[in-house]
């Protein structure tokens, strides 16, 4: 682990990771919405998961993705430990977004079920 | 009325007493000699204006105080020049500022002789023992027009402050110990030599012992100072050749080297123009110019008067992080450096000798032969063939690595990965790399040095031992191993084309990767189902963009419930660069491993392409997604 190198500025990954951020930042202003419209109808605080998925996206997307890309990717040649990391960190952010996505869907779907009835 | 005289006799105060008790009009011309000729102009009596170079009328008037020297002559009648603003001030007050600045005068030629003084910053501005300089403006302004060559005239004429106030900043900056009397006579005036010293075949005999191809560079630095070869220049052309000879070889040598072999050529002038230059000590000051500079700047970037410098320094550093921050590179791969470059070589301690191999990769923008390059270790040389080596950015594994193997099918059978990549088969047999100590050095065509790394001590027998730079010494692999285990590791730049000519470019490699290929890649197949978390992505993204989609649907409701314009079709617009990302994802991912590598990553053009879409998505979602809730919260808080 000597001599690594730190991409502290990967480009472009850092700009995926500023556009999932900002999606974050959208699915915060999509909950409150959300919480208005499901408090009118009666119906439980569901917009809960969508602030929970926002956190996942940064907590468990965005923060290991970067440190894929400015820590692992960097110092691939160096050993073949960095691949292991590598696939761990990128499964870790992969799931964090399909759970993200979860989240997302399921209070979205929820609403569109009750008010279709 | 005949009145003149010489100003030894009337001073000028008297003068002008004299022509206003008259309340004549007419020109006083004045001829100080050396100092200039000019008049003074007056209507009435009363002074309007005056001329003397092309100073302002204050400024001339002032001028003429100072002059003991000279002869004066009143012709009456003469008319100031139509176009001047008259002085609106008093003869006496101008008397009583002029015999001022007169007495001032008299206090600065304790220091200042002559206006013909050439000045130059002192060599060490630190022995006045002055911890802080505080400079204003206009002495900054002066400041930077000494430079060794200049007498204080003309720095006064370009300062455009006059002799007076220009000798009177110098005069202060003598006594703060910055600057200092260089030569009574202009440096710049100084003649070429007159037997037409034949420069070019000189300085290329000198530089040569060091670079074969000096020549190469001397031509540039002579075209850059507008120097015809084979014709004598003059001082300062000569030693600005030295000195761009010394910038462009910087990059090659090591800047300790070219330092060295740019002050061998420098003294070599020196001797040379020596009988037509002044004393030694002084000359030497103006000779070291630059390095001056160099620590002026950092003596007064401190000081108050330098603000401005310093917040153009500190926008210049700000400029420099965002373009480093936006456009890609870190600084240090953007460092200068040569094209092709040594990127790895394999010399295991211990293990098989004939599978040595050495990897070269182009990091230029542009296709590359190699016909004409040639390779040398410790005692051997070897010319590379025409093999054409395409460009591309070597870190994203998309520059052309070429292998020189010296035996090509024990290196195929160590490393299998290296299938299919450009190889040069030396056919030696068996590797002639020393991993305690060697070196490699690469010539471009014409014989300059394209890259050179050393390790280990250097060997005085060695037949190539003069260009193993001390700068760019590469890690040796480590022999402590206690159980007597080959280490089968090699050394190479990280990341790979990564070249700042210093030994931190390069690493032990615990994984060789010839050809830039990493070996036993963790991925074991190509099954889509045995690839989950590729697969986890894709499904992630989809589900993603789903989700966004079902806020579209939602606002659409809403519409229908409500009867308000909730904009629902942007809403299902926006997030299509989520969907666009994860296609070009999966395409990456469980594309063909040829053209992506490592294998599930994407590429450059993939990445530049969905992260930028994903980026603009993302910003139109919160636009819309603000419109919609400030629409429903409108609507919401008018049915409460």
């Amino acid at each position: 682990m000597n001599n690594l190198v730190i991409d502290w500025f990967p480009i472009p990954p850092l700009i995926l990771e500023i556009g999932f951020i900002l999606l974050a930042v959208a699915l915060f202003r999509f909950a409150r919405v959300l919480g208005e419209l499901l408090e009118i109808i009666q119906k439980p605080p569901l917009e809960a998961l969508v602030v929970v998925a926002a956190v996942v996206l940064i907590l468990t997307f965005v923060i290991p993705h970067y440190i894929v890309s400015a820590v692992f990717y960097p110092n691939l040649a160096t050993s073949t430990t960095m691949y292991d990391y590598l696939n761990l960190f990128r499964t870790i952010s992969f799931v964090g977004m399909l759970v993200a996505a979860v989240l997302v869907a399921i209070p979205s779907a929820m609403y569109l079920w009750w008010t279709s009835r | 009325m005949a009145l003149e005289g010489t100003l030894s006799d009337f001073s000028l105060a008297d003068i002008i007493q004299l022509i206003s008790l008259g309340r004549k009009t007419g020109e006083v011309v004045i001829d100080a000699g050396n100092n200039g000729d000019g008049s003074i102009f007056f209507r009435g009596g009363r002074i309007v204006t005056a001329r003397l170079s092309d100073m302002p009328a204050f400024d001339a008037i002032y001028t003429f105080f100072t002059f003991d020297d000279g002869t004066f002559r009143f012709v009456e009648g003469t008319e100031p020049p139509g176009d001047v603003t008259p002085l609106n001030v008093s003869n006496e007050s101008i008397i009583m500022e002029g015999t001022r600045r007169a007495d001032e005068w008299q206090r600065l030629r304790e220091r200042i002789s002559s206006l013909d003084l050439v000045v130059g910053l002192m060599s060490d501005p630190m022995a006045s023992g002055r911890e802080e300089i505080n400079l204003r403006p206009d002495e900054w302004k002066v400041l930077t027009l000494v430079n060794g060559q200049q007498d204080i005239r003309a720095i006064a004429r370009r300062s455009g402050f006059g002799d007076f106030k220009t000798a009177k900043i110098i005069y202060n900056l003598m006594l703060a110990g910055l600057v200092q009397v260089i030569v009574e006579e202009p440096v710049a005036a100084l003649p070429a030599p007159a037997l037409g010293v034949d420069l070019y075949d000189s300085l290329s005999t000198i530089a040569t012992q060091q670079i074969p191809t000096a020549r190469v560079f001397l031509d540039d630095a002579f075209r850059r100072m507008g120097v015809a070869v084979g014709q004598p220049a003059p001082f300062d052309s000569a030693m600005g050749i030295c000195s761009q000879f010394e910038k462009a070889v910087g990059m090659l040598l090591g800047p300790s080297r070219a330092r060295s072999l740019g002050e061998q050529m420098r003294a070599y002038v020196r001797q040379n123009y020596g009988q037509q230059l002044p004393p030694p000590a002084s000359r030497g000051r103006v000779d070291s110019l630059e390095f001056q500079r160099e620590r002026w700047e950092v003596m007064l970037i401190g000081t108050k008067p330098l603000a401005l410098a310093r917040f153009g320094r500190y926008l210049a550093l700000a400029f420099l992080a965002l373009a480093c921050f936006s456009f890609g590179p870190t600084p240090a791969q953007a460092a200068p450096s040569p094209s092709v470059v040594i990127n790895e070589y394999y010399a295991p301690v211990g293990g098989d000798r004939q599978a040595q191999w050495i990897e070269l990769v182009n990091r230029s923008p542009d296709p590359i032969l190699l016909n004409g390059w040639t390779l040398a270790t410790s005692n051997q040389e070897f010319a590379l063939p025409a093999i054409t080596l395409k460009p591309g950015d070597p870190a994203s594994k998309g520059a052309d690595f070429v292998l020189i193997t010296f035996n090509q099918d024990r290196v195929r059978a160590a490393f299998p990965a290296i299938s299919g990549t450009t190889t040069i088969p030396l056919n030696l047999g068996e590797g002639v790399l020393n991993p305690a100590a060697d070196m490699l050095l690469l010539r471009a065509p014409g014989g300059t040095i394209a890259d050179e790394i050393g390790w280990g001590p250097v060997d005085k027998s060695w037949k190539n031992a003069a260009f193993t730079a001390d700068d760019r010494r590469t890690p040796v692999l480590d022999r402590d191993h206690a159980n007597g285990d080959p280490l089968l590791k090699s050394v190479g730049r990280l990341p790979d084309g990564k070249d700042t000519d210093s030994a931190s470019d390069f690493v032990v490699r615990d994984s060789p990767s010839p050809a830039g290929k990493l070996r036993p890649a963790p991925l074991k197949d190509e099954d889509l189902r045995k690839r989950p978390t590729d697969t986890i992505s894709v499904v992630a993204g989809l589900l993603l963009w789903a989700g966004f989609v079902m806020i579209a649907l939602i606002a659409r409701r809403f519409q229908n419930l409500s009867g308000q314009n909730t904009y629902w079709q942007a809403l299902l617009i926006a997030p299509v660069g989520i969907l666009i990302y994860t296609i070009i994802q999966a395409n990456a991912f469980f594309a063909d491993a040829a053209t992506h590598s490592p294998p599930n990553a994407m590429n450059d053009t993939e990445k530049w392409t969905g992260f930028p879409i994903l980026l603009l998505s993302a910003i139109l979602c919160i636009y819309v997604i603000s419109v919609f809730r400030r629409i429903a919260g409108r609507y919401l808080e008018g049915t409460r």
